[in-house]
């Protein structure tokens, strides 16, 4: 659906975004990720047309965007990082000019589009009211729904979710992935758990280069194999240390950084088996034999930021 | 077609619901009441003591006075000057507002083009020039209940006032599209046309070796297409030289907007 092959972009010297190439497929959502300034907006203007690639070439619904931009803009609902709203404008008044714009004709239809728009981003108590006195997580909702109005192929959504309290972002979350149903997405955001949740697919993206792609999954247990799990006993020895060691897949024991409990470290797991999660019945029933008394007991998986963070180091 | 219609309709919305509009109309036909009092009360006095005079030497009646020459055509000059400032201020918001709201990047990711952005922008402020020409049709009307008034040359004195104020709104758009800053986009508005106004009157001061450059300096500005139309003689040379820098002017709009997408 989405195809870009050796995008570069250039602002006199700087460079952007250096020859991005990746594929979306149709029905799929693929998270676009990286810091700010890492390329991100730059390189969905140029998949949305709005600005024209240095170098390479952009393949969104079957048409170049540069050659026939017009068709190109007829399958896609964009939504820029900074919602393009007319203040002066009714929320209702506003989604019939963008609706005009993307050609939804006759004006039935058009109402038909903009209610069924207002009602997934819960935008129906607002919709008489003018988008200046909107807090802004409704703008933002607003922004959506004119994404959404013309009900495009493909959806490009520049940080969707920035600037919305934790309930709206959870049901903008979901309505992504509703969306999903009929849509191609890709957005872009740097708030990794967004990822992990909505995403099947990300793009990792730093200085403009395209560093990783792949499947949330794939990218955690390719860059954490080395799991840690973490435990605090009542009992507090040495002795704890040299007979945990003596379990078989752990390598190594240590005293945590605030000497209350212990770090474990196992041998690195080999392909989908997770040695750290197997191992903890053991070190359960070990600790209830020997009565040390067991307070906590986790497993410190990498959160995303930590693998993304590790990427990005990687990738430099 | 549909694209344009919805911009105007757009356009037209977001003025008739903003107050600069209907400033700029007060202020307007404000001032343009004050330039119709003026001369009609000058005209009054003219006309009674011509009669005096009339009276007492009834052989002697060289010249004749008419309301046409005697006040329409200082008011619909006057009104020009007034247009020159207070349309640079109606254009100004058209595309640097588009330009600083972002919505430019909703504007060009839909399938609207470029030119029909300008067209629907353009044909909406000129039928708010045209609304605004048009109020101050009421001050020919009281002329001519209380006068003898001729109504042919009036259409050709209004229809050069309009285009001369469609040349401001399209020197406007074009500044409009320069910048995100309403008021630069204002000011370049007023330069551009006070540029094209006083070149008439530095032509004079050109010699007589300089024919040439005198007359073209004429032909550029504004005033001299301006000063017969208003009389009622519109010659086809006026018609043609507002048409082409309309167009002109457009054009060149059009060119900046597609320029943006480079920078």
């Amino acid at each position: 659906m989405i195809e870009a092959q050796e995008l570069t972009r250039q602002f006199g010297d700087i460079v952007a975004v250096d020859s991005v190439s990746f594929k979306v497929n149709k029905g799929e959502i693929v998270g676009f990720l990286g810091l700010n300034g890492a390329g991100k907006t730059t390189t969905m203007r140029m998949l949305t047309s709005f600005i024209p690639p240095t170098s390479g070439k952009a393949i969104v619904s079957g048409f170049d965007v540069q050659t026939s931009s017009m068709e190109v803009r007829k399958k896609i609902g964009y939504l820029p990082e900074r919602p393009p709203l007319y203040l002066d404008m009714t929320v209702s008044g506003y989604l019939n000019y963008v609706g005009k714009l993307g050609g939804v004709y006759p004006a039935s239809k058009r109402t038909d589009y903009m209610n069924e728009a207002i009602d997934k981003c819960g935008l129906s108590k607002v919709k008489n009211r003018l988008i200046c006195h909107l807090s802004k997580g409704f703008k933002q909702r607003v922004g959506l729904a004119q994404a959404l109005i013309h009900k495009p192929e493909v959806l490009i959504l520049d940080e969707p979710t920035s600037g919305l309290d934790p309930q709206q972002i959870i049901e903008i979350r979901n309505l992504i992935k509703d969306l999903a149903n009929d849509h191609t997405i890709l957005l872009s955001t740097h708030i990794l758990p967004e990822v992990e949740m909505t995403c099947e697919r990300v793009l990792v993206i730093n200085n403009g280069k395209l560093i990783t792609v792949g499947s949330i999954s794939e990218l955690s247990s390719e860059h954490s194999k080395n799991d840690q799990v973490y435990i605090e006993l009542k009992k507090n020895s040495d002795a704890v240390i040299k007979t945990l060691e003596k379990i078989k897949p752990i390598i190594n024991v240590e005293k945590s950084s605030d000497k209350k409990g212990y770090l474990i470290n196992f041998k690195p797991g080999t392909g989908s088996d997770n040695i750290s999660v197997d191992s903890r019945a053991e070190i359960t029933k070990l600790v209830y034999e020997k009565k040390w008394g067991l307070i906590e007991l986790k497993s410190l998986r990498p959160t995303l930021e930590d693998v993304f963070l590790k990427i990005i180091k990687e990738g430099k | 077609m549909k694209n344009i219609l919805a911009i105007i309709h757009k356009e037209l919305y977001s003025f008739f619901f903003s107050p600069v509009m209907w400033v700029i109309f007060a202020v307007f036909l404000f001032l343009s009441g004050i330039m119709f009092y003026g001369p009609t009360m000058t005209f009054a006095k003219t006309y009674d003591a011509y009669l005096q005079h009339a009276a007492n030497n009834p052989s002697k009646l060289a010249i004749t006075l008419n309301l046409n020459a005697s006040v329409i055509v200082p008011l619909l000059g006057n009104m020009s000057v007034i247009l020159l400032f207070a349309l640079p201020l109606l254009t100004m918001r058209l595309f640097a507002e588009e330009h600083s709201n972002g919505t430019m990047e909703l504007l060009m990711t839909r399938p609207v083009s470029v030119f029909q952005l300008v067209i629907g922008k353009y044909l909406s402020v000129l039928f708010i020039l045209a609304l605004m020409i048009g109020l101050t049709l009421i001050y020919p009307l009281l002329l001519s209940i209380y006068g003898t008034f001729d109504f042919t040359p009036l259409i050709s004195a209004y229809l050069t006032t309009f285009l001369t104020g469609a040349c401001f709104l399209a020197v406007g758009v074009f500044s409009s599209s320069l910048s995100e800053s309403q008021l630069i986009a204002a000011f370049i508005g007023f330069g551009t046309n006070l540029v094209l106004w006083i070149i008439s009157w530095v032509s004079i001061s050109f010699s007589d070796d300089w024919q040439i450059l005198s007359r073209i300096f004429d032909f550029i500005s504004f005033p001299g297409h301006l000063h017969e139309g208003i009389k009622g003689v519109m010659s086809s040379v006026d018609l043609i030289y507002y048409f082409s820098f309309i167009t002109f002017l457009l054009f060149l709009t059009n060119k900046v907007i597609h320029s943006l997408r480079w920078r």
